[in-house]
């Protein structure tokens, strides 16, 4: 199942009882939590692209065994854009996965604000939690805050999380560079690159990489 | 044995006895007495570690040994010889531990200061003497860190402080020689509230080395140390601490450093043993150039919440930071790590990174992890990564094949896992660290 639009309602709530995909590009404007329960040997994935501000919190439970979570968000802001968003894998049942990936964009005096919380209970044996966050600051007045969080109650698992700011690797840009390219079509190269993993979602790819900005 | 004891508890009347006690002068007295309004009006912090179970005003505030103590050796609890014998301490050594020895309480007395150190302008005394034999330099350091109103157990060491370390390196003095000062907690119900103060002025070089242990007792004890760092102009400093508090010791301590243009700054902090700690020793990268590194690792057992991090704020441009936190809980343990990474408007060019590892040993222990990444500048490099993992089974397996029983491998396996912080203590300190860790293991691991 595909679902591209989210209903504009304070809460949704979801329960994947077969693999559904969420593609979605833009946020209602009174939707502010997402709750999503994942029931035994189905997949949800959830992939969001947006420019626009909003505060959203995701709470994702892989409620039964061999249930698995794959999310991926993708921001790209500008001007005084300030996106909140807050997450909780829970994984309360063996044999669970989860891997959430954020990347943001930010330029001018956009603001990227990242909470997420994984957990893993006593009984969620074999468990496998990641959480990556990326930003990237093209701007001095820009502004990226990450707080990416674990709480693992039980030694069964594999869990990492990662996170990193940075701005344009002045090395990356020279290489393209040195190779004829001008400075604006070598910076859109480095950010389309930058988005490379949702490539995998043509769905979404093609609306929100086109007009990138540089 | 005999004590100077104050009455338990915490009123306007038992700071101004402790001030008097010790001869302060007005502003001192004042100053902890402001420094206790703060303490009364702030609230317990509900982040953090569970402290319901603390009673800041069921604790005798200062204590003071007035004579030699004449506790004889076959009064030590075993467990604690044993842990001693096991720790391979050598027996004068032991003796001064189990507080048979050379004894004291809130005061520092073992001082060791060589004279060829005095002779270079090193200052290194009880806090309590620095503020008496070095009062301008004392008053114009004193509290600029960590000023009485930072947080609620700041304002409680402000207003009783006692004993502690008041270390001054003057410019361009290489101190080669660690300089080092035991802690110890003796007296059932009794807090320990020192105050160290770290001085070191451009270009000079310093390693500072805080060693705890305490005989276990059933009362509840309160551990509150302030320790400020200012690392002038190209100064370099480090400071260790080893500490393995009993398991009913509530350890809450606030560290900071501010480090100027091109300082390094090091915080080296291995956390055993007590009941609830909190800790996060923080840096302020506050000019050019500026280095901070914080090194860490904590073991939490049976009944423990080790709650210990670091904090990094960048100022300035092209401040570097690095900081590794290793963690092992085990036996229904509960270890977090709680940090902040801050890059403030200016302080692009800087670069951080942050690693923390956690090692479960079993099924009832509990790991956490709480990074705060905040970053407000461009032209940065900022990391951070964690991971979670129990002893492979497949790394058991081949260090076993190679003739080894399983708690000499698993024993092997942790010592690789805490070599990146092992290898930068001083040698005694690094034998003393793998034996503890042996022991704190024996047949927990399975």
């Amino acid at each position: 199942m595909i679902i591209t639009q989210l209903p504009n309602t304070p809460n949704y709530i979801f329960t994947c009882t077969q693999d559904t995909s969420f593609f979605i590009h833009e946020v209602p404007k009174e939707l502010s939590n997402i709750i999503i329960l994942v029931t035994e040997n189905n997949t949800c994935t959830f992939v969001m692209a947006t420019k626009q501000s909003t505060t959203i919190t995701l709470n994702v439970t892989l409620a039964e065994r061999n249930s698995h979570f794959k999310g991926l968000f993708c921001f790209m802001l500008s001007d005084n854009t300030q996106v909140t968003l807050n997450t909780q894998q829970t994984h309360s049942a063996p044999e669970t996965t989860s891997n959430l990936l954020v990347k943001s964009i930010v330029y001018d005096s956009a603001k990227s604000i990242y909470n997420g919380i994984i957990t893993i209970i006593e009984d969620a044996l074999q468990a496998d939690a990641a959480q990556n966050s990326y930003a990237l600051l093209l701007s001095p007045d820009a502004q990226a805050y990450a707080n990416p969080s674990l709480e693992v109650l039980n030694h069964e698992v594999q869990c990492s999380h990662g996170a990193a700011v940075a701005s344009l690797d002045l090395e990356h840009l020279f290489y393209i560079q040195s190779r004829g390219l001008g400075k604006e079509r070598a910076e859109h190269l480095i950010i389309q690159s930058f988005f490379v993993d949702i490539v995998d979602y043509p769905q979404l790819c093609a609306d929100f990489l086109g007009n990138a900005q540089t | 044995m005999t004590y100077f004891k104050l009455n338990k508890g915490l009123n306007r009347s038992i700071v101004t006895q402790i001030s008097e006690q010790k001869n302060e002068p007005g502003w001192m007295t004042d100053y902890r007495l402001n420094a206790l309004e703060i303490f009364e009006q702030k609230p317990m912090p509900l982040w953090g570690a569970d402290l319901s179970h603390l009673n800041p005003y069921d604790i005798h505030y200062y204590v003071k040994a007035t004579e030699k103590q004449h506790k004889s050796w076959d009064t030590v609890p075993d467990e604690i010889k044993n842990t001693f014998t096991k720790l391979g301490i050598p027996q004068a050594e032991q003796k001064f531990l189990a507080g048979v020895g050379a004894q004291f309480e809130s005061e520092v007395i073992y001082k060791s200061l060589k004279k060829e150190w005095s002779d270079l302008g090193v200052i290194f005394c009880d806090t309590n003497n620095g503020l008496r034999e070095h009062p301008e330099l004392f008053k114009k350091y004193f509290g600029t860190i960590i000023p009485a109103h930072d947080n609620k157990f700041a304002a409680l060491n402000s207003a009783v402080w006692s004993g502690g370390s008041f270390v001054y390196i003057p410019a361009g003095i290489e101190v080669t020689m660690p300089l080092q000062a035991y802690f110890r907690i003796n007296e059932p119900k009794m807090g320990q509230f020192e105050r160290t103060l770290i001085i070191a002025e451009p270009g000079s070089k310093v390693h500072y080395v805080e060693g705890c242990s305490a005989p276990v007792y059933s009362s509840n004890s309160l551990h509150s140390a302030v320790v400020e760092i200012i690392a002038h102009e190209e100064s370099q400093v480090q400071y260790t601490t080893i500490q393995n508090w009993a398991t009913n010791v509530y350890n809450l301590v606030t560290k900071r450093a501010v480090a100027h243009k091109d300082a390094r700054v090091s915080w080296v902090d291995g956390n055993f043993g007590s009941a609830v700690t909190m800790k996060y020793p923080a840096i302020i990268l506050k000019e050019t150039g500026a280095e901070g590194k914080v090194l860490s690792i904590a073991v939490a057992g049976k009944d423990q919440h080790q709650d210990s991090g670091a904090k990094i704020i960048h100022c300035a441009p092209h401040t570097s930071s690095t900081v590794i936190a290793k963690s092992i809980s085990k036996d229904g343990g509960r270890s977090s790590y709680r940090g902040l990474l801050k890059v403030l408007q200016g302080g692009h060019h800087s670069r951080a990174h942050v690693q923390c590892d956690a090692l479960l040993l079993d099924k009832s222990s509990r790991t956490d992890t709480y990074p705060t990444v905040d970053v407000r500048e461009t032209n940065v490099s900022i990391g951070h990564e964690a991971s979670v993992s129990k002893i492979s089974d497949e790394q058991l397996f081949y260090a076993m094949s190679r003739g080894l029983n399983k708690q000499a491998a698993q024993g092997a396996i942790i010592s690789g896992f805490i070599e990146p912080f092992v290898s930068l203590l001083p040698m005694e300190y690094a034998v003393e660290i793998n034996r503890l860790i042996q022991h704190e293991m024996e047949g927990s691991i399975g």
